[in-house]
């Protein structure tokens, strides 16, 4: 426990830390602070009004001769206690209201989501009040006291986490481990108060300090216009409404005080927060090295197999390495060296983790803010792609240089029609008029097998099954007849008869165009009968490579011969 | 009775699950019904792995759902040990899960992040009533058969790699002891050498403990490894039935052909032989009376277009929906 | 030829498929009926409530000095002697057919008073959007992006203290700095007189908005005097309000940027604005949804501001009405905040609706 608390604060950034420290201050003062104020927080002393800021009164007095200083040290009780207060009866009672009406609403039966609908509908009456007015005539009708205005404050706030609970359980209950809650044995009701509730509390956490911050301020504004907490109570709304008239005519002091104090206050709140959410999210409590499957003993040992460079290489790549930005931190490419020819194509295979993914971003380009390429290079014919411009780094991108990335549904914007993508990926290189690149676009979908292209120009990703998302991509990517092919598990996902036309489909282009082809995959299958060499990847590592027939007869390295032997029957 | 020899009692007792003409259909709507299941019969032998193999949109995970009555069936019936279990309700259908259980396909997302691998395996004797001394004994004997270690107790689910937290997963279904345990894609998201492990820890603990399994999966080369008897799904239909070393030497129906002939082994020297359907699975919504293959099927007849064709058994324990099963290896 | 007729064939086969999939008028007609007893109820119970509000409406319109009898009558002529359902029944008769009532604290026929008070209010809150949406939209998607252009990197900074301030800080608070520095110190702008100096004079009346009626009637001076007042008033309900949106909209697009489709259309070769341009449209689904309660808050909020201010506006009418008990415009302030309300929910819905094509029910989440 105190692990996890000490390296939570360690991730911290500076200011982070420093609002915590005033977080812990505001809660101290909120028990003991009345107790430390210097001068009398309400006994009128008209003698000393409005002195500013001087070695008696550091903050100054307002306009009933009391020192700022000492009201500005009790009020932190009142408004937080209201607002905590209000807040954590919000919680309470809307939490297992959005549950009840969740489950409710999954059962997917008549009577119980016309039980939910009107649930949501009286909600929305709720919500449809003008928050402010209502707690106004709430506090108006039933009086003034803190108790009141805490119901009014907690009325007003429930039907938000009701809707963000309910929202959050709706998406919960469809994740496979509240089906396996089910499965087990439990009720519906346990399924969703036991298994699923925990599971949403860092949302309502992050919600939670939203709302204590708004529910403060919000006491600050009901005793501003005279409807929440009455003086002589010190709060901080209040003091600044007793200043306001002071402050157009330059005494600044007792309603600028209050008003800083108000916004740290809930600032802090909202660090406290933020710091709660990235506490309680489940992380690894051992160091990620401890995960991988298979033995990942790397030696420094020469890669075996072919590693000279193949003349008029189409590409060629040296000693690439790659590294995350911070310092210190281990690289997930060294070393990496192969080249390919025109026509030939090569499979990287590995199991996950080995930095297959990462190697093709590197090639293309394309790796996140986070990681570097520390040194190495990569060639595409002659021309060095690393220290490439960016303008003709694009230009090189879908016409010489093509890709499909893993997962093909995700890569297409969701809120583009397949269509519009093909223009956008035409338009990005050549002006087409609209119909021309509509025509573009039905011969491509029919070359990779498409039938009906037509209507699926007008179609969504999410209407698109994987395979059919595939060919897109794969569509896409042929659309300047490229050079070079980098395929990132092209077949991951799809099923057996789909993935035989697909990779058909690409042996037949390597044939027909000469394209170069680079396949991660981490099917040996797909290895072994559609790529003319296989290179073998381990821990950012490539260990081996060789002719396909070579490396499957005899494979040299230890994990190569453990990779073959766990797939074999 | 009359006509039942000692055979037929025999084989009566080793039946633990059958299932009778199931069908799940989703209303997506007025006038569209998503068929997901259709009329599908199989039998479970105590102590033996039923292969359902199928690819997506072929009903498998619906039809192992609705054994399991985590999904309802819209029709038809499944017995356990010779007990209708289609109609149970309630506490007694609340009790039905510790014999019956289930593994997910995805090791993670199936394991509530928050709980430790202690309280997950806990869970399901607390809700069957075993005493505290009982669920202590029982989880640290299921941890020690799953080839987990004992410090592996007070570990969150993102401290355990993939093969470990489906390890977990497999623990907890097995922990009540059950006569029957449905797999689904356990192994699809793991790598390969992750998925050997897994298979012969599977294997192990049926000789050990008895458990029949149904092994959910679309790679017919881990299914062929671990099942005793293969039934092949198309679209909601079960399609071919048989011993595994039957199917796998020689299939009767075209889509067993193809989805065989697809494999790609790890071996260049095994060339994929060329026999594979064209095009995709057809919508599943509001169906024709008319074999599933029918719009894909090399060789197809008139015939087939016309009625959904009946389970036919052409050997002892094989059975093909083919009308033209004789016909397969002609195409 | 051809073509273009596909292409218009398929786009009208994508709108009916969409109302037809969808079953759109079905659902804006549901949830309009839905609206019908969410309103009533709504009057209802700010009826009952107001009615619970301390004093007597009679007695303090007559006087602390007025005979019991005149009191009494007064009481009874207003319907005050019947049970709160009775009551209830007869405003809702008056209602329907225009008649807000009478506020007696101004003396002043309600429904007058809010034809000239909602224009104010809505002028404010529409040019806060305005201002929203110029400064702070573009403003949220530039920075999103992790470019190492200087520019990008100063600006990044600066909305970040923007972001944290801005949630802190009551706008009531703001808006009284505001008025401290720029009309008490550096006497730059006018102080909280209202929507006009005392000297000038308020322009025939159209629509209400000030700047609209002094353009309509050509009248500059008083135009730019309008403006100057909406200044401070607009700046603090754009800063503070402003904030949760900006706030969304700069996470949303940062995961968008961060997706695969977005890496995908870098490898596609598409430019820089392309690819951000994109991403802000997935970024605006759900950045709409928080457009609808920023507009929610505005109206809590603009209650506070029009009162420092001075605006004249529907909040400040709402709380001068709850402070004296006048029924008859809290009454009518509540119940069109509360239609407000919920027709903003259901066209935020509607919108959200059609901007995704991957919400297949109106209203649920994504």
């Amino acid at each position: 426990m105190w692990l996890r608390i000490s390296s939570t604060l360690r991730q911290l950034p500076l200011w982070q830390l420093v609002f915590l420290a005033l977080f812990a201050l505001i809660v101290v003062l909120t028990a003991i602070g009345p107790d430390l104020a210097p001068y009398s927080t309400i006994n009128a002393c008209p003698s000393d009004r409005l002195v500013p800021p001087s070695a008696a009164h550091w903050l100054g007095t307002d306009d009933n001769g009391i020192d700022i200083l000492s009201r500005l040290l009790a009020a932190p009780r009142t408004d937080v206690v209201i607002a905590v207060i209000a807040t954590a009866i919000s919680v309470l009672l809307g939490s297992p209201l959005g549950v009840v009406i969740a489950l409710l609403e999954s059962r997917r039966r008549g009577g119980s989501t016309v039980v939910a609908e009107i649930a949501m509908r009286l909600l929305e009456v709720i919500q449809a009040f003008p928050v402010f007015v209502f707690a106004m005539v709430l506090v108006a009708v039933f009086g003034g006291t803190k108790v009141n205005i805490i119901a009014a404050i907690a009325f007003v706030n429930t039907p938000v986490f009701v809707r963000l609970v309910r929202s959050d359980v709706l998406s919960l209950v469809q994740r496979p481990f509240a089906e396996a809650a089910r499965a087990v044995g439990n009720s519906e009701w346990r399924v969703g108060f036991r298994h699923i509730l925990p599971n949403a509390i860092p949302t309502i956490l992050v919600q939670l300090s939203v709302t204590i911050g708004f529910a403060i301020l919000l006491t600050a504004g009901l005793s501003f216009v005279g409807a929440g907490v009455k003086p002589p109570t010190p709060e901080l709304g209040s003091m600044i409404a007793s200043g306001a008239k002071f402050l157009i005519i330059g005494q600044w002091w007792p309603a600028v005080f209050p008003g800083i104090a108000l916004g740290l206050i809930v600032f802090s709140f909202g660090v406290f927060g933020e710091v709660m959410t990235k506490f309680m999210e489940p992380r690894a409590i051992r160091s990620a090295t401890w995960r991988t499957g298979m033995t990942t003993e790397t030696d420094d040992a020469p890669v075996i197999g072919i590693v000279a460079p193949t003349t008029n290489a189409i590409l060629a790549v040296r000693d690439l390495e790659v590294t995350p930005r911070q310092p210190g931190a281990s690289p997930l490419l060294s070393g990496v060296s192969f080249s390919l020819g025109a026509g030939e194509r090569m499979a990287i295979v590995g199991e996950s983790g080995a930095g297959k993914s990462v190697l093709v971003k590197a090639v293309l380009g394309l790796l996140p803010a986070q990681l570097q390429v520390n040194s190495g290079q990569v060639r595409y014919g002659e021309v060095d792609l690393l220290n490439l411009d960016k303008s003709k780094l694009r230009s090189l991108r879908s016409k010489h240089i093509a890709a499909t990335l893993a997962n093909a549904k995700s890569q297409l914007h969701p809120l583009t029609t397949v269509g519009g993508t093909f223009a956008a990926a035409l338009a990005a290189h050549q002006k087409v008029s609209a119909p021309e690149a509509r025509r573009r676009s039905i011969e491509l979908l029919r070359m990779v097998g498409m039938n009906d292209p037509e209507r699926r120009l007008e179609a969504y990703p999410h209407e698109l099954s994987g395979g059919m998302a595939q060919r897109v991509c794969i569509a896409l990517a042929l659309m300047y007849r490229p050079r070079l092919l980098i395929a990132d598990e092209p077949t991951a996902g799809l099923d057996v008869t789909v993935q035989r036309q697909v990779l058909d489909l690409m042996e037949k282009l390597a044939r027909e165009a000469g394209t170069a082809q680079l396949i991660v995959t981490s099917d040996l299958g797909i290895a072994a009968h559609y790529c003319d060499k296989v290179a073998v990847m381990q821990a950012g590592r490539v260990i081996e490579i060789n002719e396909t027939r070579a490396f499957f007869d005899a494979p040299v390295h230890p994990y190569s011969r453990q990779l073959l032997d766990s797939v074999r029957l | 009775m009359f006509g039942w020899n000692t055979a037929t009692i025999g084989v009566i007792m080793t039946v633990l699950l059958e299932v009778r003409n199931l069908t799940k259909v989703f209303s997506l709507g007025p006038g569209a019904d998503l068929v997901a299941v259709r009329n599908a019969s199989l039998t479970v032998d105590r102590g033996e792995t039923l292969g359902l193999v199928g690819e997506s949109g072929s009903g498998k995970t619906t039809l192992g759902r609705c054994i399991l009555r985590l999904i309802e069936p819209t029709d038809g019936s499944v017995f356990l040990s010779g007990n209708k279990i289609t109609g149970l309700k309630g506490k007694a259908l609340r009790d039905l899960r510790s014999r019956m259980q289930l593994v997910f396909q995805d090791p993670f997302a199936s394991l509530n992040p928050r709980l430790t691998v202690a309280q997950t395996l806990r869970e399901p004797l607390m809700l069957h009533g075993f005493d505290r001394s009982q669920r202590k004994a029982r989880t640290a004997e299921i941890l020690r058969q799953v080839g987990l270690d004992q410090s592996m107790f007070d570990c969150y689910p993102l401290d355990l790699t993939a093969s470990e937290q489906q390890r977990v997963g497999i623990a907890r279904a097995l922990v009540t002891r059950p006569e029957l345990v449905v797999l689904d894609e356990p192994t699809s998201m793991l790598d390969p050498s992750a998925r050997a492990d897994l298979l012969a820890l599977l294997q192990r603990i049926q000789r050990e403990t008895g458990t029949a399994y149904v092994f959910i999966s679309h790679d017919l080369t881990s299914v062929a490894r671990i099942s005793h008897r293969i039934a092949i799904m198309y679209l909601g239909h079960i399609i071919e039935q048989a011993p595994t070393e039957l199917i796998m030497g020689r299939q009767h129906h075209p889509y067993s052909r193809a989805l065989l002939s697809a494999v790609l082994f790890a071996d260049p020297r095994r060339a994929p032989s060329p026999y594979v359907i064209e095009g995709e699975i057809p919508t599943a919504i509001n169906p024709k009376t008319e074999c599933p293959l029918y719009g894909r099927c090399p060789i197809r007849e008139d015939a087939c277009g016309e009625a959904v064709p009946p389970m036919i058994e052409i050997r002892p324990e094989h059975l093909s929906a083919c009308r033209r099963w004789d016909y397969v290896d002609a195409a | 030829m051809s073509t273009q007729l596909d292409v218009a064939a398929s786009r009208v086969l994508r709108r009916v498929r969409l109302a037809h999939a969808l079953r759109l008028p079905r659902y804006i007609g549901r949830r309009i009926l839905f609206l019908v007893p969410q309103v009533l109820l709504i009057s209802f119970i700010t009826f009952a409530l107001v009615r619970l509000l301390p004093g007597d409406p009679a007695r303090f319109q007559l006087g602390p000095l007025a005979p019991e009898e005149a009191v009494e009558a007064l009481r009874r002529k207003l319907h005050l002697d019947l049970s709160i359902p009775q009551q209830y029944a007869i405003w809702l008769k008056h209602t329907l057919s225009g008649d807000f009532g009478t506020s007696w604290s101004q003396g002043t026929d309600v429904g007058e008073d809010l034809l000239q008070r909602i224009p104010v209010t809505l002028e404010l809150i529409f040019l806060s959007l305005l201002v929203v949406f110029i400064v702070l939209v573009p403003l949220a998607i530039v920075t999103a992006s992790l470019s190492r252009n200087w520019a990008v990197w100063a600006l990044r900074n600066v909305t970040f203290g923007y972001g944290m301030l801005a949630g802190a800080l009551p706008d009531f608070l703001l808006a009284l700095l505001l008025i401290f520095i720029f009309y008490t110190n550096l006497n730059l702008l006018p102080g909280p007189e209202g929507r006009l100096g005392i000297l000038d004079t308020a322009p025939p009346f159209v629509t209400g908005s000030i700047l609209i009626d002094a353009t309509i009637a050509g009248d500059w001076s008083t135009f730019w005097s309008g403006a100057w007042h909406l200044v401070m008033p607009v700046f603090t309900l754009a800063f503070v309000y402003g904030a949760p949106v900006f706030k969304m909209l700069r996470s949303q697009m940062e995961i968008a940027l961060d997706a695969e489709y977005t890496t995908y259309g870098e490898a596609l070769g598409l430019a820089p604005r392309t690819i951000l341009a994109r991403a802000a449209r997935v970024a605006a689904g759900s950045t709409v949804v928080i457009v609808g309660t920023v507009i929610m808050f505005l109206l809590g909020g603009d209650v506070l501001v029009e009162s420092v201010f001075n605006m004249s506006g529907l909040g400040q009418y709402a709380v001068q009405a709850i402070v004296t008990a006048d029924y008859a415009p809290i009454q009518a302030f509540v119940c069109f905040a509360a239609i407000f309300t919920m027709l903003v929910y259901l066209a935020v819905d509607l919108v959200h609706f059609a901007m995704d094509p991957r919400i297949k029910v109106v209203g649920s989440p994504t």
